[in-house]
C-alpha cells in the first residue's frame, strides 16, 4: 500500500487513542470509575460536600426541540428554587442536561455519558416518549431511578422497577376524561358514530387503543378508522371521508402540525361533528398562539394544567407570566413536577441511594404541581386524565366537574 | 496498485487492541461511544463497496440497517432468540432485500440511483411499519444482553468489534480482487467496462447485496444496543445521509477513506455536542462541513496522498 | 365519489406547490450540476419571512415577496460566486461534493433559524386562510387557492424566462453543452449565478406558498426535501414541464390512492409507483 495510506491510517489510530485518553482523563475527580459505577448509590463528589448533580438528556435541537426546551426550563426553575431554599439534603443542586438532538441513539450514548463519565448522582427524564422509554431500559440496567413521562403502557410493562411516570403522559389514559363527559350526557345527546384518524406510531397507537375500548363501552359505532403517516400532505380527503360517513364524533390522534391541518380541513369542508377530539396538539402553547379561535372547541386531555388547584401552581403561573407572558406551559409544569418527585424521593429516603429512593417513592405519597401521587409496582400513579377543551383560544379543563373551570362547549362549532 | 499484507496486520492488531479496551477500565460511556464509532465505520466501509468502488452512491442504506435491526428485534421479542445468534441471519435477510431492490435500482445511474435508493428506503420503512403481526408501530422492546450493565456493554462492544473486523476484511479482499477491479472499472466508465467483457449487471448487484448484507449485520446489533426499536429511528434518513457524508469526506476510493471519514465526523460531532452543545455546535458542524469540502473536495485520504506526493517531489527535486 | 373528487382537487393544489418548491432545485441541478440540498431550508426561511410580515406587520403575506425575491436572488448569486463556483473548479464530482457542501449549509441554516426564530411551530394566518369555497360537495380553502395561483404564476414566469429571454436561453444552452456554450461567448459565470439566483428566489416564493398550506418550523426542511426528490425523480432533472407534472403527480397520487387503499399505505403506493415508473422509463431509453 502506498505510504500515504499507511500514514493516514496511522495518524488516525494515533488521533483515536489521543481522544480516548483525553476523554478518560478529563472526567471529574473519579479515581476508579469502574468501581464506582457498580455502586448503585450514585457517585458524585466526595460525600457530605459539593453539589448534588442531576443529569439527563433532552432534545434541545431537532424536531422535538420545541417541547424539550420547555421541559428544560421546568428542570432549571426547580433547581433554582431548591437551591434558593437550602438545597437538597442540605447540598446545592447542579443540573447537567446534554442535547440528544432528537436522536434516539444519541440519547442512549449521551445518557451513558451522563451516568458513567459525568457520574451524576441522580437522573431525570428525557423527551419524547420513545426516548424516555429507551432511557428507562438503560437506567434500569444501571439501577438508577428514572422519572419521566414514560413511553406509554408498553414501556411500563417491561418489568422496570426503577422507572416512574410521575406523572406520565399516557396515551392509553388520554381521552378518559372526555369519554367520562360523554358518558355523563343523556343518551340522546351523545355522539353515535365515530370517525378516527391516527398517526401510525407508538403515541398514536396508544391513544387509539384506549379510544376503541371507550367507544365500545359507550356503544358508539366506529365508521372510519384510518392510520396515516407523517407528513400529512392534506387532511381534506380524510375529513371528507368522515363527513360522508356521517360521523358525529371526530377523533384525530396526532400532533400539532397534522392537528392544525385537520382542524382547518374540518372547517374548510364544512364538516360539523358534535365533538372533535385531538391528540396532543393543543398541549403546546403554539396551538393557542398560532391558531387562536380557529382551534376552538377541540377536546383533548392533559395530566397537568395551570388552572389546577394544586400546591405550587400559582407560583409557577406568576413566574411564567414574566418568562412566557402567560400561564405556565404544560411541559414546563411537567418538567417541574418530575423534579419535584425526584427531590421528594431523595429527601424522603434521606440519601442518594437509588434503591432507597425507589422504595420510598413506592410507599409514600408525593405532592406536586400536578397533584398528589402514589406509585404502584410499575411506577405509575392511579389512572387519571383531565379533559380539556380549547375555549376562547385557550385550553381549559372541562371535566371532571370538581376541577373544571368552564362548561364544555357541545356540540362543536 | 497492490496492497501489501502489512496493512492487514495493522488492521488486525488495531482490532485486537480495540477488543481489549473495555477490559482495561474504560468507562462505560467510552465503551458506548466506541460502539457507535465502530458501527459507523462498519456502515461506511460496507457502503463504500457499492458507493465508492462501483461509484453507485446509495442514499438509502439505512433500509438495510433497519431490516437487519428488525430481524433481530422480532426474533428476540417474539422467540427469545439472542441476537448473538440471529445477527448473521439479519445480514442474510438484508442481503435478500438488497437483491430484490437492487436489481431494478441499479438500472439507474448517478444521482438518479441515489435518489431512488432514498425512495426505496422510505418504501421499505413503510412496509415494515405495516407488516401484520410484528406490531412495529407501537415499538418493540428488546431485553438487555445481560443483567449487569458492564457485561451488556461488553457483549455489544465485542459483537461490534467482530462486525467491524469482518466488514473491513470483506472490503479489503474485495478491493484487492478481480471483483474489486471490475467494480472500479464500472466506476470509471461503465459502458467501456461492459464492452471489455465485465459483467457489469452481476458485479453491481453482487456489490450491492454484500453492502446491504453487511449493513444488515450492523443493524442487527444496533437494535440491541438501543433496546427499543421503532420505525422512525430505525429507518431514519439521517443515518443514510451521514454514511454518505463520512464516505465522501474521507475519500471513497478505498476502505481507509471510509474509516478516516467516519472517525473524523463522529469524533468531531461528539466533541461539539459535549463541549458546546445545542444549536451552536450544529452550526459549527455545518460550517466545518462547508469549509472542508471546499478545500478538500475529493476526500481527505486523496488529499493526504496529494500532499505526500508533493512532499516527495520536493524532497527529490 | 365525493371523496375522489376532493382527493383529486386537494392533491392537485398541493402538487402545484410541490412543483414550485422543486423547480428551482431541478433547474440548478440540470443547468449548473449542483445538487442543492439546502433548497428546502431556504424555502423555510422564506416561509418565516412571510409569517412575520403577516403577523408583525399585519400585511398580506404576498407582500413579503417584495423582500424575498430580490433578497433570495442576491443570496443565490453570492452563494454561487463564493462557494459553488469555487467548488466546481476543484471538485471531480460536482454532484456529490455540492451535496456535502449544501448539506453543511442546510444544517447551519436550520440551526440558525432555530436559534433566532425558536423551535415553536408557526402557522400563517390571514383573512383568507379561514375562508373556504365549495364547488358542489368539494371544498377548497382560500389559502390553497392563493398558493396555487402563486405557484402557477411563478412557474409560468420561470418558463417564460427560460424560453423567451436571452439570458434564459443562455442558461438552457449552458445546460445542454457547457463547453460549447462558453465558446459561443456566453458568460458562464453570469449564467450560473443567474440560475442559482432564480433557483433560490423560487425557493423563497415556494416557502410563502407552502406556509399558506402547512404549519412549519425549522426542521421541516428535511420533509420538504424528500418531496422535492420525489418530484424531481418523476419529472426529470432540469425539465420545467416535467417538474410541473411530477409535482402534480406526487400530490395527487398520495391523496387519490387514499380513496381505495388504507391511508397508512398511501406513501407506500407513491413510492412503489415512482419506482415502477423509473424502471419502465429506463427500459424504454
Amino acid at each position: 500500500m502506498s505510504l500515504s495510506k499507511k500514514l493516514s491510517f496511522f495518524l488516525l489510530a494515533v488521533f483515536l487513542l489521543m481522544v480516548v485518553s483525553a476523554c478518560n482523563s478529563t472526567t471529574s475527580t473519579q479515581p476508579n470509575t469502574d468501581e464506582q459505577s457498580e455502586n448503585p448509590s450514585g457517585t458524585g463528589n466526595t460525600e457530605e460536600q459539593g453539589p448534588i448533580v442531576i443529569g439527563g438528556t433532552l432534545p434541545l435541537t431537532g424536531p422535538f426541540a420545541e417541547t424539550g426546551l420547555y421541559v428544560k426550563d421546568g428542570y432549571e426553575y426547580w433547581v433554582q428554587q431548591i437551591n434558593d431554599n437550602g438545597g437538597l439534603l442540605g447540598r446545592q443542586v447542579e443540573l447537567k442536561i446534554l442535547d440528544d438532538q432528537s436522536d434516539q441513539a444519541k440519547a442512549v450514548s449521551l445518557l451513558e455519558n451522563i451516568i458513567s463519565q459525568e457520574n451524576v448522582d441522580l437522573l431525570i427524564g428525557g423527551y419524547p416518549g420513545s426516548t424516555a422509554a429507551t432511557q428507562m431500559g438503560l437506567a434500569e440496567q444501571h439501577q438508577m431511578v428514572y422519572i419521566s413521562m414514560g413511553g406509554h403502557m408498553t414501556s411500563f410493562n417491561q418489568g422496570f422497577t426503577y422507572s416512574f411516570g410521575a406523572p406520565p403522559l399516557m396515551g392509553e389514559w388520554w381521552y378518559d376524561g372526555v369519554f367520562d363527559y360523554f358518558a355523563s350526557l343523556p343518551e340522546a345527546d351523545r355522539p353515535m358514530k365515530a370517525a378516527m384518524i391516527t398517526v401510525n406510531d407508538p403515541v398514536g397507537n396508544a391513544v387509539r387503543t384506549s379510544s376503541l375500548e371507550k367507544l365500545e363501552e359507550l356503544g358508539i359505532e366506529v365508521a372510519v378508522d384510518e392510520y396515516y403517516e407523517l407528513p400529512l400532505n392534506s387532511a381534506e380527503p380524510l375529513v371528507i371521508k368522515a363527513k360522508e360517513a356521517g360521523a358525529d364524533l371526530f377523533i384525530a390522534n396526532g400532533y400539532f402540525g397534522d392537528g392544525v391541518q385537520t382542524i382547518r380541513a374540518i372547517k374548510a369542508v364544512d364538516y360539523n361533528p358534535k365533538a372533535v377530539l385531538q391528540g396532543i396538539g393543543s398541549l403546546i402553547p403554539s396551538w393557542q398562539a398560532e391558531l387562536g379561535e380557529e382551534g376552538n372547541n377541540v377536546f383533548s386531555s392533559t395530566a397537568m394544567h395551570p388552572d389546577l388547584p394544586f400546591n405550587g401552581v400559582e407560583e409557577l403561573n406568576e413566574y411564567s407570566a414574566t418568562k412566557y407572558g402567560g400561564d405556565a406551559p404544560p411541559y414546563f409544569m411537567f418538567g417541574y413536577a418530575w423534579m419535584q418527585v425526584l427531590g421528594q424521593g431523595v429527601e424522603g429516603a434521606g440519601s442518594l441511594d437509588q434503591q432507597a429512593i425507589r422504595d420510598w417513592l413506592k410507599s409514600n405519597e408525593v405532592d406536586t404541581v400536578g397533584g398528589k401521587f402514589t406509585f404502584d409496582e410499575k411506577g405509575l400513579p392511579p389512572e387519571y386524565s383531565y379533559a380539556t377543551q380549547v375555549i376562547d383560544g385557550r385550553p381549559v379543563i372541562v371535566w371532571p366537574a370538581d376541577v373544571a373551570t368552564e362548561e364544555p362547549v357541545y356540540p362543536y362549532e | 496498485m497492490i496492497k501489501s499484507n502489512r496493512v492487514l496486520i495493522v488492521v488486525i492488531l488495531a482490532t485486537l487492541l480495540l477488543a481489549a479496551l473495555p477490559f482495561v477500565g474504560l468507562n462505560l460511556y467510552l465503551v458506548s461511544f466506541l460502539f457507535l464509532l465502530m458501527m459507523n465505520i462498519s456502515l461506511t466501509v460496507g457502503w463504500n463497496i457499492i458507493g465508492g468502488y462501483a461509484g453507485y452512491v446509495s442514499f438509502g442504506h439505512v433500509a438495510f440497517v433497519g431490516v437487519g435491526g428488525y430481524t433481530t428485534a422480532v426474533l428476540l421479542a417474539k422467540f427469545n432468540l439472542s441476537p448473538i445468534i440471529t445477527t448473521p441471519l439479519a445480514g442474510i435477510v438484508a442481503a435478500l432485500v438488497a437483491l430484490v431492490v437492487g436489481y431494478p435500482a441499479l438500472r439507474l445511474r448517478g444521482p438518479y440511483f441515489s435518489l431512488i435508493t432514498l425512495v426505496i428506503s422510505l418504501a421499505i420503512a413503510a412496509v415494515v411499519l405495516n407488516i401484520p403481526g410484528i406490531n412495529a408501530a407501537s415499538g418493540i422492546f428488546l431485553s438487555a444482553p445481560s443483567g449487569d450493565i458492564h457485561s451488556s456493554r461488553l457483549i455489544l462492544f465485542e459483537m461490534m468489534v467482530v462486525v467491524l473486523l469482518f466488514t473491513i476484511l470483506c472490503a479489503y479482499f474485495i478491493e484487492k480482487s478481480k471483483f474489486g477491479i471490475g467494480l472500479k472499472a464500472i466506476r470509471e466508465d461503465e459502458v467501456v467496462a461492459a464492452t471489455q467483457g465485465v459483467n457489469t449487471t452481476n458485479l453491481k448487484l453482487l456489490a450491492f447485496v454484500i453492502s446491504g448484507g453487511l449493513a444488515g449485520i450492523v443493524g442487527g446489533v444496533f437494535s440491541w444496543y438501543k433496546g427499543l426499536v421503532f420505525v422512525d429511528a430505525m429507518f431514519s434518513v439521517n443515518i443514510s445521509v451521514m454514511i454518505v457524508l463520512m464516505a465522501l469526506l474521507g475519500g471513497t476510493h478505498s476502505w481507509i477513506g471510509a474509516v478516516v471519514g467516519s472517525v473524523l465526523v463522529m469524533v468531531i460531532n461528539e466533541f461539539l455536542t459535549l463541549s458546546i452543545g445545542s444549536n451552536l455546535s450544529q452550526i459549527i458542524f455545518g460550517i466545518l462541513l462547508v469549509v472542508t469540502i471546499l478545500f478538500i473536495p475529493n476526500g481527505i485520504v486523496g488529499w493526504i496522498e496529494a500532499q505526500m506526493h508533493k512532499f516527495k517531489k520536493k524532497a527529490k527535486g | 365519489m365525493v371523496e375522489l373528487m376532493q382527493a383529486i382537487l386537494s392533491g392537485f393544489l398541493i402538487g402545484l406547490a410541490y412543483a414550485l418548491l422543486s423547480v428551482g432545485f431541478s433547474l440548478n441541478w440540470g443547468a449548473v450540476g449542483g445538487i442543492n440540498v439546502s433548497h428546502s431550508a431556504w424555502a423555510v426561511f422564506g416561509a418565516y419571512i412571510a409569517y412575520f410580515v403577516t403577523s408583525q406587520l399585519n400585511l398580506n403575506p404576498l407582500l413579503s415577496l417584495v423582500i424575498i425575491i430580490p433578497l433570495f436572488f442576491l443570496i443565490g448569486v453570492v452563494l454561487n460566486k463564493t462557494l459553488f463556483m469555487f467548488l466546481a473548479k476543484r471538485s471531480k464530482n460536482i454532484g456529490f461534493s455540492s451535496m456535502v457542501l449544501t448539506f453543511g449549509l442546510a444544517v447551519a441554516l436550520e440551526n440558525i433559524m432555530m436559534w433566532v426564530f425558536t423551535a415553536d411551530p408557526r402557522v400563517l394566518k390571514s383573512d383568507f386562510s379561514l375562508t373556504s369555497y365549495n364547488l358542489g360537495s368539494v371544498y377548497i380553502s382560500g389559502g390553497q387557492i392563493l398558493a396555487a395561483l402563486l405557484s402557477i404564476f411563478s412557474l409560468g414566469l420561470i418558463f417564460y424566462f427560460l424560453y423567451h429571454t436571452y439570458t434564459g436561453k443562455a442558461v438552457r444552452a449552458y445546460e445542454q453543452e457547457q463547453a460549447g456554450a462558453a465558446l459561443t461567448g456566453i458568460n458562464t459565470g453570469k449564467v450560473t449565478s443567474v440560475t442559482t439566483g432564480i433557483s433560490l428566489a423560487s425557493a423563497g416564493v415556494a416557502g410563502v406558498a407552502l406556509s399558506l398550506l402547512f404549519p412549519f418550523e425549522p426542521t421541516i426542511h428535511m420533509t420538504w426535501l424528500i418531496n422535492i426528490f420525489l418530484v424531481v425523480l418523476l419529472g426529470g432533472v432540469g425539465n420545467i414541464l416535467g417538474t410541473l407534472i411530477g409535482g402534480l403527480a406526487v400530490g395527487m397520487i398520495i391523496t387519490v390512492s387514499g380513496v381505495w387503499v388504507p391511508y397508512s399505505l398511501v406513501n407506500l403506493v407513491m413510492f412503489v409507483i415512482l419506482i415502477l415508473i423509473l424502471i419502465i422509463r429506463k427500459r424504454e431509453t
